[in-house]
């Protein structure tokens, strides 16, 4: 499977004896230091609960773009640790979720440039394209199509195009939120997106009518 | 198959997105109005988002995953708490144990040396109330030693003297303690090694002498002087001149400095 990701054993060990250590470190600073500690600001209050409410998209998005369930945990686990830890630069009042994402998407493009992950060849321009129009309002071609096909026509995209369209149609994201995760020019989010989309779209009915999707 | 420029598309997605200016969507709602493939298009693109994020909104963060993430999400710990919080992790334990190990045995250690040195000090106390072991409000040097053991030290060195060189060595004392005194001679050095006594008594003979700030004291119907060097404390010098001073773990009273004095004078007498 193109862009297929498997986990570095070596690096799952670390990663899980770091979270382990993390763990009891805060179990232990729980436990023992609870009389010492102040308690948490208002912004520290928000913060954790922004990123408590991030973390099912976290590890969706995550999950999408490693397709490596035990990995993506790895990954928000790292995710998290790293946000706690910055938390010093997050701006209070700021978008928290282009700024937790920003993070996830360093940690992929790492991951990647570490193990090595091709990407797809997909040029971000905007240029003409063909919208299959033997696809029924009435039927979805969608549900033709396995989780594992969905999976693999998103492999089909490269890694930024992929967790822009992510980003917009499972997780909401807005155009300036995307633009703020990706780093991209706001004025090219919606020509960008749309063209992932578009390409997509077209490897999901390609899927569909190969297994006999007709009208 | 119907061919869309890339700007219809992109305005339909954003159409969808929400993300068109209040005039751009009224322009492309009328252009749906008017294409038919676009409204189907539209509809198609309407239903497919609907199914896709149903498809791909099904999974959640493991359980565990958000109860590590939220132990994580302990308030930020002080310097104070994170080097206490790591010395007290499990990683951490072995090198806390040995240093807590050494330091144990530290305070044992220190506490042996302390209770010995208290012992003995409490000992040598003791010793010199007992002893008399005092001469003009000062212990005498860090000599130790039994009233026996000097009892015996003095018939033991009592055969020595007879044999003790005459040095006959000019001994000049240039700022010394000795500031009565301007020109000494040392008459004779006798050493005491036994029984672990380590000592040496130094006889004077002061050349040219007069003691007007020694104290004089008078014992067994003799004049003595005594004058303190600062080294063997306490000399002990008879009124002709020669001064007996004693060195070494040996502590001993004025009297049986006397004493000795006495014993070694008959000697040389």
């Amino acid at each position: 499977m193109k862009g297929r990701i498997k986990s570095d054993k070596s690096r799952k060990e670390r990663d899980i004896c770091h979270l382990r250590r993390v763990c009891e470190f805060n179990i232990i600073l729980g436990m023992n230091l609870s009389l010492f500690s102040s308690p948490a600001t208002d912004h520290q209050h928000d913060f954790m609960q922004s990123l408590l409410s991030e973390l099912d998209a976290l590890y969706r998005t995550a999950r999408y773009m490693l397709h490596d369930a035990a990995l993506a945990e790895d990954m928000v686990q790292e995710v998290a640790y790293k946000a706690i830890h910055g938390q010093n630069t997050f701006r209070k009042g700021a978008n928290f979720r282009p700024w937790v994402f920003s993070i996830l998407r360093h940690a992929v493009a790492d991951h990647y440039r570490q193990h090595h992950i091709s990407q797809p060849a997909l040029s971000l321009e905007a240029q003409e394209f063909e919208i299959p129009d033997d696809v029924s309002v009435e039927r979805d071609y969608l549900e033709q199509v396995l989780d594992e096909e969905i999976i693999l026509a998103l492999n089909e995209l490269p890694e930024e195009m992929r967790l822009a369209v992510l980003l917009a149609d499972v997780e909401g994201f807005s155009y300036e939120e995307i633009a703020r995760v990706l780093n991209w020019p706001k004025g090219s989010v919606m020509s960008r997106l749309s063209r992932g989309r578009q390409k997509l779209r077209a490897q999901l009915h390609h899927y569909a009518k190969c297994k006999g999707y007709s009208l | 198959m119907n061919t869309f420029n890339p700007q219809d598309m992109e305005r339909l997605h954003a159409y969808l997105d929400g993300e068109l200016s209040p005039q751009d969507r009224a322009a492309f709602e009328a252009k749906v109005q008017q294409d038919a493939n676009l409204s189907a298009a539209l509809a198609r693109e309407r239903q497919f988002r609907a199914s896709f994020r149903a498809r791909l909104r099904q999974p959640h963060a493991p359980v565990l995953l958000q109860a590590v993430v939220q132990v994580n999400a302990s308030p930020t710990p002080t310097r104070w708490q994170t080097f206490l919080s790591w010395w007290l992790t499990p990683k951490a334990m072995r090198p806390s144990m040995v240093l807590a190990g050494v330091f144990l045995w530290s305070v044992l250690l220190v506490g042996v040396v302390w209770g010995t040195s208290l012992r003995t000090s409490v000992t040598i106390q003791q010793f010199i109330s007992k002893h008399e072991l005092y001469f003009e409000g000062k212990p005498s040097l860090d000599m130790t030693g039994s009233h026996e053991e000097v009892n015996d030290w003095i018939a033991y060195q009592a055969p020595f003297d007879a044999k003790a060189p005459d040095l006959g060595k000019e001994w000049r004392v240039e700022g010394a303690r000795l500031d009565d005194l301007l020109e000494t001679r040392m008459i004779d050095i006798l050493y005491f090694k036994d029984s672990g006594l380590d000592a040496s008594l130094s006889i004077f003979e002061a050349k040219e002498y007069t003691f007007s700030e020694g104290k004089q004291v008078t014992y067994g119907g003799n004049v003595y002087y005594v004058t303190d060097d600062g080294w063997h404390r306490t000399i002990v010098w008879t009124a002709d001149g020669v001064g007996y001073a004693l060195v070494g773990n040996l502590v001993i009273s004025s009297e049986e400095l006397f004493s000795m004095a006495a014993v070694v004078r008959n000697q040389f007498e």
